[in-house]
């Protein structure tokens, strides 16, 4: 005779992420960090724009960066040489961070220093414009980074991403003038499935629109860590 | 579909082997405030409202990721 089991779970599997996230979000409050998750596709150019964000507001705020990466440390190191704490945490199999993996790096950088004497953690999440935006690691907010070279139509295809962002980085646009785009389309795809981001086009290899970029970053700080910067030179 | 094949992979040759993974998908569904009606966003083409152009602002459906139920049947000796 047949015996059958049949349960209703209903449970919504991204919710113990989420949870996850509030504690780290919470960490953060408590300590007067502001954290920002950096997202995009492989290449955008995350760990140059943080290269450069970070030789430009080093001297203005206390910095310390997590960076996700599947295997390697690459990226880290590139970012050890800035002279700031860099919490490296490999993903193995996995194409993003979470909230328990960013929480382990949290821990690592409560034992290795004051968490109170930063004012900004910038998260450099894995390359992928899908997985990431589902997951969040309690950043106060998302900046997305999307690059001239991959085409006007992304925002159409992974509209999740670049509905969830807070900021849109549109990068590399000294190449421009190479392609067969118009970066007025780019924003009208955006436009199509966020219609109130900002969306700072910018070059690191020019500079330019890096200051509205750096700009943006103090008003985050002072808007979520409350307080005055760790540094006033 | 990735997550059909990580399934089966993971749970052949352990005590799980043989069960079924059933995903439903759930169509993606958009609220439309300036109609205030419902509509279907075209993925990949138009995620605007159809009918008045505002940009997709809401998701109603189509974000899910639960696990609705479990099945287990088994015979009685």
């Amino acid at each position: 005779m047949h015996q059958t089991f049949d349960t209703a779970i209903g449970m919504n599997l991204l919710h113990a992420n989420q949870e996850g996230a509030n504690h780290n979000r919470a960490h953060f409050n408590t300590w007067g960090i502001t954290c920002l998750n950096l997202m995009s596709s492989p290449g955008a150019g995350k760990t140059a724009v943080l290269e450069k964000t970070i030789q430009s507001l080093h001297s203005h705020m206390t910095i310390a960066v997590i960076e996700g990466d599947m295997t390697t440390e690459l990226d880290a190191d590139r970012i050890r040489q800035h002279g700031v704490p860099v919490i490296a945490i490999n993903t193995g199999r996995s194409c993003h961070l979470d909230s328990k993996m960013v929480a382990g790096g949290l821990h690592r950088l409560e034992q290795d220093h004051d968490p109170t004497g930063f004012d900004l953690v910038l998260v450099e999440n894995v390359g992928n414009l899908v997985c990431p935006a589902e997951f969040a690691v309690g950043e106060h907010a998302k900046v997305g980074l999307l690059s001239v070279t991959e085409g006007e139509d992304k925002p159409l295809k992974y509209p999740i991403m670049f509905l969830a962002v807070d900021c849109l980085l549109i990068t590399k646009i000294d190449l421009i003038p190479y392609l067969d785009i118009h970066l007025s389309h780019i924003i009208a795809n955006v436009r199509q499935v966020n219609p109130n981001v900002p969306i700072l086009p910018i070059s690191v290899k020019t500079g330019e629109g890096l200051d509205d970029w750096y700009t943006w970053v103090k008003q985050a700080v002072h808007q979520f860590s409350n307080r005055p910067f760790t540094r006033h030179s | 579909m990735g997550l059909q094949f990580a399934f089966e992979a993971e749970t052949q040759h352990s005590f799980l082997a043989g069960v079924q993974l059933q995903i439903q998908e759930t169509p993606l569904i958009a609220f439309c405030h300036q109609c205030q009606a419902e509509y279907y966003p075209q993925i990949g083409i138009q995620y605007a409202c159809p009918d008045c152009r505002s940009p997709m602002e809401d998701i109603r459906s189509g974000r899910e990721l639960k696990i609705d139920r479990i099945v287990h049947c088994c015979l009685n000796s």
